[in-house]
């Protein structure tokens, strides 16, 4: 499998009390891969790492075969990126904001640049200062898309838009994908939109890549379990448990576990307790039982 | 095609700043020599050395000007592209050796606007005006002058700001410390005095890296 993002062992520093440490990563070209993680946890400094705008103190990155920072313009070329906030230039309209940003991409696109022009009701006379969030929103991912990458780094894409722009922005951003078979790197702490467009999932808290799988792997091995008649302590798992924690009601637990399989059932037996029901968890519950779990075993 | 798409957001940015020292720099000479009355009425003052004195005068306010002319050029750009951490520059695909060399060239290049209204007000001040035998106008000496002041205060300015980075207001009080501190030295009769006396001696003597602004700045000459 080749990957468009590759990331081994990258320390940086964000500050005396923040770090990115040893992290490890790979982005399968031609995934949507989910970037999750809680507000703060560093999503969006290791998308300026991985985009060159921050040197990293050690380690390796390499962005569609180019090592980071040093070939991070020929990288940048084939990328499109909008980040978490706009940072296009004040005093430009829409109309030259463009024609600047054009001069940058020999690949672009004026076509499908005037197409979402006027699917986004965008004007070009507008001032880009004078946009609301929606507006540059949609500004935003015109401008990832237009040049026509062949992987997107989106952060926040969608965060603070109303659902109707979002709707949009989202519809844009699947067409592209679909027609150009481009590899995304979409991080939110929206879930559920991670959920229906993702096929890969990276979990981030606190600096570090606590979980990277296929979605696949994740919607169908993290369940949670009603567990009666297990011992405190216990031999050795098949499995990963998440979570273990008393119900509300009655001498039952409430486990969550990954990497579930049918036949780990018969475990249970084994230690003498009783599995009552297996449950599906959805993204956002194995999201935040990972995130539990991790948080646990750095306070261990 | 990059640089011309950097000048063009350039002049976008730039324009009203350019318009606003370039017309001060249109009006200033006329300005002073109307307020002097010399060029004007030569019966006040029928001497040649009053046209010099006024042709000093013009000289000084055109290097004020150019001075701030290049502080407000470098720093306007600069914030700007600067703005939210430089998000959208670092995000272009050019090295960032290549942007800056970029950015700081399509600044400077409109220097030649504000340039340009020292060369028209200097004209319009002389218009009109029979300078006596011996004297001569420099119209275009004092332009290229201004433009080299306007420059070099350019770089000095954008060079620091860019070495700064986000230190930028620690270094500025650095510098207001720094005159403070010399100031105060070159005051003291001391031995550390008269250091400082000497550095500022070489700093400003017409070889010197402030040369060009404390030497010599007229209009009109013999």
């Amino acid at each position: 499998m080749s990957h468009a993002i590759q990331i081994d062992a990258l320390r940086y520093d964000v500050s005396p009390h923040f770090a990115i440490r040893d992290l490890a990563m790979r982005v399968p070209t031609g995934a949507v891969y989910g970037f999750l993680g809680p507000n703060g946890s560093g999503k969006t400094t290791l998308i300026r790492l991985l985009l060159g705008m921050l040197p990293p103190r050690d380690g390796t990155i390499r962005v569609l075969g180019h090592d980071i920072p040093s070939a991070s313009s020929a990288a940048l070329a084939r990328i499109g990126y909008v980040p978490e906030r706009s940072a296009l230039y004040a005093g430009l309209s829409v109309e030259e904001t463009l024609r600047f940003h054009r001069s940058f991409y020999s690949n672009w696109d004026d076509t499908s640049a005037q197409t979402m022009l006027r699917r986004f009701a965008l004007r070009g006379e507008q001032k880009v200062s004078a946009l609301s969030k929606g507006e540059t929103g949609k500004l935003l991912m015109l401008l990832a898309l237009a040049h026509r990458p062949e992987l997107l780094v989106l952060d926040e894409p969608t965060d603070g838009l109303d659902p109707v722009v979002r709707r949009d922005v989202l519809a844009a951003l699947v067409e592209y994908v679909e027609g150009a078979r481009a590899t995304v790197l979409i991080s939110s702490h929206l879930v559920h939109e991670q959920e229906r467009v993702c096929d890969w999932i990276g979990v981030m808290d606190g600096g570090r890549l606590i979980a990277e799988l296929p979605m696949e792997s994740f919607r169908a091995g993290i369940k949670r379990l009603d567990v009666s008649g297990a011992p405190p302590v216990h031999a050795a798992a098949p499995f990963t448990i998440l979570a273990r924690e008393p119900q509300e009601i009655g001498a039952r637990e409430r486990w969550v576990v990954r990497d579930w399989q049918r036949s780990h059932a018969s475990w249970f037996a084994e230690i003498g307790a009783t599995v009552h029901a297996v449950i599906d968890c959805d993204l956002e519950e194995g999201f935040v039982e990972l995130l539990r779990s991790a948080r646990a075993e750095v306070a261990r | 095609m990059r640089f011309l798409a950097w000048l063009r957001v350039h002049w976008i940015w730039l324009r009203t700043a350019l318009a606003v020292c370039s017309i001060g720099l249109i009006v200033t000479p006329t300005l002073i020599a109307r307020i002097d009355g010399v060029f004007y009425s030569p019966q006040m003052a029928p001497w040649a050395v009053s046209y010099v004195r006024v042709g000093e005068a013009i000289g000084g306010a055109i290097a004020v000007w150019s001075i701030l002319t290049g502080l407000i050029v470098a720093l306007t750009g600069y914030a700007i592209t600067e703005a939210q951490s430089a998000v959208y520059t670092l995000s272009l695909p050019i090295d960032r050796r290549t942007s800056l060399l970029h950015r700081a060239g399509s600044g400077l290049l409109w220097l030649f606007v504000p340039a340009l209204g020292v060369f028209v007000g200097a004209h319009v001040a002389l218009l009109g005006v029979v300078l006596p035998d011996h004297i001569e106008a420099y119209p275009f000496a004092l332009t290229l002058r201004a433009f080299l002041l306007m420059s070099y205060t350019f770089a000095i300015t954008f060079a620091l700001r860019y070495a700064a980075g986000r230190r930028a207001p620690q270094v500025f009080l650095l510098a207001l410390f720094l005159f403070g501190a010399i100031g105060f030295f070159s005051a003291t009769p001391t031995d550390a005095g008269a250091a400082v006396q000497r550095a500022l001696a070489w700093l400003v003597e017409p070889a010197g890296p402030l040369g060009i602004v404390t030497s010599r700045w007229t209009l009109i000459d013999v």
